[in-house]
């Protein structure tokens, strides 16, 4: 069998195309793309060329509208045994290639090229073409016959040559075919076949044949014909041809001349649009497949049989009403087709049927169809078990992946992975289940699996590690939940086999292991705020924060963000971490040699890491980078370089798989059955760099503990503010937040102002004064028992300390910069350095209570003089001293004195010494 | 009973929701595959097919070899498919009209989501007996 044929076959003139000498192959392919615009050569412009020596046998030849078509085959073929029942498998010329500078000597081309011909005994017209002719080879003058020197000369010059050469070859050849039928039907031949060659043994036999002889002639003649462009004269022919066939029962030649004669319809009605024409063709090939199968002889069935011309014949007509879009019909013939693949004998054949079978299918846009064709085809191939025949396998199968949607990534063209992104970039938890299905459509894991095995086993045997890496990749990342552990571990040693025989660095579009999701992309800590600097105002921060008790106000918020994805900033030169999830599902320890956050927008400093992941076992691990330069920054993913291969891993692909899992499309949730907790789905933020920024960083001097302070305490302590950036900061302003705010008595303002600018590396220090506050009832509680036990109560309470906010900023940039774009004002930060004050309760009032006493009054002694009433008491020295009278009244009824006592009954608990001043004060006077 | 039959249910979105090998014959993994790829091949002449009649039975659509597909579509564009190698034309319409009230039953489940695998063990053990009666 041969491929590629259709109905018009029969009319192509085949020629070989030979290279004479050593010609580089890129230069061949080269010169056989310029032949190979002159397949059809009119007849109207050969005519320069041709002689009529004789009366030309075809009276009918079309000289203005008819052609002659060629077929070059590159490198030729062994002549077939059919030739003389079909003449257009004859190689009725033979073209040499010649390229001059690598063969000089032109007596030794001709040699070459005389003795590749001699297995053309068929061919009728020879010529050699000889292209960049050297000076000395122009010069020579000798005249050798059927070589052709090209001058050189630029393409399209060249081109002209061999056109006007390929005219001289066509004319030739009609002069051939004239003298050729002139004496066949003056003599005759005896034409046979592989079919009756054995009928030479016997003599009844041979008598038929004779009988046979004038049919066979005119069929032949008829094909000549055609190969002549002349369909008239063809049909007349095969008209004859087919009553003599029929009468002496010779249906192989009948139906050969069936063929040509639909040919020569074809060919007369070219460019005809008609029905008839069409019912005409399907009539007479139906007929000439019955007839082929008719001539099925049973004795020589082991040896030769004619159903390679049955199936030819009904892939003629397939692919002729293919063109016709008569679908139900064509599945039909190439059904009854794939079923004539069990009779043929060589598997060559089988191998040529499907390939045609595959591609019709293809054509008719059954893409299953020509996937499964063309797997049984690799099959074949894989029979062979030698390395180009793996080669075509794994060519042929690789062709397959995308109807059984087991592409590799690098054969996906760029369009259809962005159309794959819109559902992606949807997900917002509200992705519809039918859109989900669509993403898993298809999904035939058992077939999937084969055909991956089958990719994987031929690149092995190929010799492509690429491949073979590619394959089995993607068969152990997508179905390792089919896979036996014994398996897992066979194909990641495949992976490190295929590694080992690529060089290093080695990228491959598929990703294997690990299975990689965001886990979170931290936020930037208090201590690295930005805010947003409205430079009309002074206070340039305030509006940036939500202002007053409500979280959301409807002022502040701008237009909502696309998508409800957050926004992230980075700033150049900061690092910054992101939080990814690994996990291993498989049944071996993966080790990961390096990996990395993979940024698209090439602005962003990545910094590897190398990860062992035992088996079933799911990691959270910090990926970390720089930003360097100022603009958007993409995080599609992560690089890997795991088995010896540098592969991508989207987040957007584990995301689908996720999804797929929960909807039960999925086989499996790689991070579930690791034992690995289900995640809300993270997305990846917006992200935007922006130029350097200022950086305070902050700690109290003396330590960055809690500041303990006793009720009432008054201390000073001094905060050390340090730019760790590189922008100097210009502007900087301290204000209190949070609880107890009163506590801090006074800020330091001055100096920082004094410091500014402060530098890059410069440090500030401010001294603060701070006063503990009161604790309130159920705190002062706490703190006792605290106290008591031994703990001292140092733990601080968020929430009820004061937080000092410094709001700094950079320069404000070019002035006119800032009229031109108001946005471009770089932004200010805040730094929140919280005071962790701990206060712990001192002296605690337990209880008071007034005393009375009586004394006896010594008349006469006169309280003494009230100068010295507001003089300061201890409680120690209340009752005693010489200012007692102050307190003493006399009861003028019964001669005493009355004297009252104020007790109070203090409390110390802690471990300190405290000095007590008692002070009166106006509301709480005494008696 | 057939020696070899494999019956496949293809949700609308051309993935296979429940597979069964239900032939007699000895269960050889590389012929089961071969019966999987064979229906796979066979959608797109049903694809075509299923719109050029009203029937849900569409006899035997496709063949290879000596294996016969034949396919029943339902209203809601599921396909089910069976691989056989038998001329029982009656008895596999009345198996797949069987299959089909099975499968309404399955549809009629609030927690099986339309187009997700079949996993109920008592749909497979009935099927199973439907293809020991009809096949």
């Amino acid at each position: 069998m041969e491929p590629d044929v259709s109905i018009e076959t029969s009319c192509m003139i085949r020629i070989a195309v030979l290279p004479i000498g050593k010609v580089p192959p890129p230069l061949l392919r080269d010169y056989h793309s310029m032949l190979l615009p002159h397949h059809t050569i009119p007849l109207s412009t050969i005519s320069s060329f041709y002689t009529e020596h004789q009366k030309s046998p075809f009276a009918h030849q079309p000289w203005d509208t008819g052609s002659l078509q060629f077929k070059f085959l590159l490198g030729g073929s062994p002549p077939s045994p059919w030739e003389d029942f079909q003449p257009y498998r004859k190689f009725l010329s033979v073209i040499g290639i010649c390229h001059c500078p690598s063969s000089p000597d032109l007596d030794h081309v001709i040699d070459q090229f005389n003795a590749a011909c001699k297995i053309y005994t068929s061919a009728l017209v020879l010529r050699c073409f000889a292209f960049c002719p050297g000076n000395s080879q122009l010069d020579d003058g000798k005249k050798r016959e059927n070589l052709v020197l090209f001058p050189p000369a630029d393409r399209t010059m060249q081109e002209f040559h061999l056109h006007t050469m390929m005219q001289d070859i066509a004319a030739s050849l009609l002069m051939e075919f004239e003298k050729w039928v002139l004496q066949a039907e003056s003599s005759g031949t005896l034409l046979k076949t592989p079919l009756d060659s054995q009928a030479t043994l016997s003599s009844e036999e041979v008598i038929k044949a004779k009988k046979r002889r004038l049919a066979r002639a005119q069929k032949t003649i008829g094909d000549y014909c055609l190969l002549a462009g002349s369909p008239v004269d063809a049909n007349a022919h095969y008209t004859t041809a087919l009553e003599l066939a029929r009468l002496t029962a010779d249906y192989f030649w009948y139906a050969g001349a069936l063929e040509g004669s639909v040919c020569a319809i074809l060919v007369d009605q070219i460019g005809q649009k008609d029905t008839g024409v069409e019912d005409e063709v399907r009539y007479r090939y139906n007929n000439v497949i019955t007839h082929y199968r008719k001539s099925f002889i049973q004795d020589n069935v082991q040896r030769v049989s004619p159903i390679t011309f049955e199936l030819e014949a009904t892939l003629k007509l397939a692919r002729f009403l293919c063109r016709r879009k008569l679908i139900k019909e064509v599945v039909e013939l190439l059904t009854n087709a794939a079923d004539g693949a069990k009779s043929l004998i060589d598997a060559n054949d089988r191998l040529i049927l499907y390939v045609e079978i595959a591609r019709l299918f293809g054509t008719l846009g059954y893409q299953r169809k020509a996937a499964f064709f063309s797997r049984q085809v690799a099959q074949l191939y894989l029979q062979q078990e030698n390395r180009f025949a793996a080669t075509s396998a794994m060519q042929v199968l690789g062709m397959t992946t995308k109807a059984y949607r087991v592409q590799s990534r690098a054969s996906i063209t760029k369009h259809s992975i962005s159309n794959e992104t819109e559902p992606g970039n949807a997900d917002n938890g509200k992705l519809h289940h039918l859109l989900v299905v669509s993403l898993f459509e298809s999904q035939w894991s058992t077939l999937q699996m084969v055909v991956l095995r089958e990719i994987l086993l031929s690149a092995v045997r190929a010799g492509d590690p690429l491949a073979a890496w590619s394959a089995a990749a993607r068969l152990l990342r997508s179905y390792y939940p089919l896979i036996t552990p014994a398996g897992q571990n066979g194909l990641a040693s495949a992976l490190k086999s295929a590694a080992e025989r690529l060089p290093s660095g080695t990228r491959c579009a598929d990703p294997a292991l690990p299975f990689i999701r965001v886990y979170s992309f931290p936020l930037h800590p208090s201590q690295m705020d930005i805010v947003k600097r409205n430079p009309a105002r002074e206070d340039w921060w305030a509006g940036s924060a939500p202002s007053g008790p409500f979280i959301y106000t409807p002022f502040s918020k701008g237009e909502p963000t696309k998508n409800g994805k957050q926004d992230l900033v980075w700033i150049v030169g900061e690092p910054v971490q992101v939080f990814v999830e690994l996990a291993n599902p498989c049944g071996f320890d993966l080790k990961v040699d390096n990996i990395y956050l993979s940024v698209q927008s090439g602005n962003f400093d990545a910094f590897p890491l190398s990860v062992d992941l035992p088996t079933n076992s799911s990691e959270v691990i910090m990926l970390s980078g720089i930003p360097t330069s100022v603009g958007r920054v993409e995080i599609p993913g992560c690089t890997v370089h795991c088995f010896g291969v540098i592969t991508e891993h989207l987040f957007r692909d584990v995301d689908n798989l996720l999804l797929g899992a929960a909807q039960g499309l999925v086989l499996s949730d790689p991070f579930r059955c690791c034992g690995s907790p289900r995640l809300k789905n993270v997305s990846v933020p917006n992200i935007s760099v922006i130029p350097p920024l200022p950086l305070l960083v902050s700690h109290v001097v003396g330590g960055d503990g809690a500041i303990v302070l006793y009720e009432g305490e008054i201390r000073d302590v001094w905060i050390n503010l340090a730019n760790a950036g590189t922008i100097a900061v210009e502007q900087a302003h301290i204000s209190l937040s949070g609880k107890n705010q009163d506590s801090v008595i006074s800020i330091g303002y001055e100096k920082l102002k004094s410091a500014l600018p402060l530098k890059p590396g410069a440090e500030v220090t401010i001294p603060l004064t701070l006063k503990a506050w009161q604790l309130g009832l159920g705190e002062s509680d706490t703190a006792a028992g605290k106290g008591v036990s031994g703990s001292m109560g140092r733990t601080v309470k968020d929430g009820c300390c004061p937080s000092l906010l410094v709001h700094y900023a950079g320069s404000l940039g070019d002035a006119r910069d800032l009229e031109k774009n108001k946005t471009s004002v770089p932004p200010g930060r805040r730094l929140i350095v919280p005071l962790q004050i701990c206060v712990l309760q001192g002296l605690s009032f337990v209880k008071a209570r007034l005393l009375s006493m009586e004394i006896p009054a010594y008349v006469g002694e006169s309280p003494s003089n009230p100068a010295n009433v507001d003089g300061n008491h201890s409680n120690k020295a209340v009752g005693y001293g010489s200012k007692i009278e102050r307190l003493v009244k006399i009861d003028p009824f019964r001669g005493s004195w009355g004297l009252r006592f104020l007790e109070l009954e203090m409390s110390n608990p802690t471990d300190m010494v405290f000095e007590c001043y008692m002070q009166r004060c106006s509301r709480t006077e005494l008696c | 009973m057939t020696s070899t039959a494999c019956f496949i249910i293809v949700s609308r979105n051309d993935i296979p929701i429940y597979e069964a090998e239900v032939g007699s014959a000895a269960k050889r993994e590389d012929a089961a595959q071969l019966h999987q790829f064979v229906l796979h091949a066979a959608l797109d002449i049903v694809q075509d097919l299923a719109w050029t009649t009203s029937a849900m039975f569409l006899k035997a659509i496709d063949r290879f070899n000596d294996l016969v597909v034949s396919v029943y579509v339902t209203a809601g564009h599921t396909r089910f498919m069976l691989l056989h190698d038998s001329r029982n034309e009656d008895g596999i319409k009345s198996f797949f009209q069987e299959v089909h009230e099975l499968y309404i039953k399955i549809l009629l489940n609030p927690l099986y989501l339309p187009g997700s695998r079949i996993t109920s063990s008592h749909f497979d053990t009935k099927v199973r007996a439907l293809a020991r009666k009809y096949l």
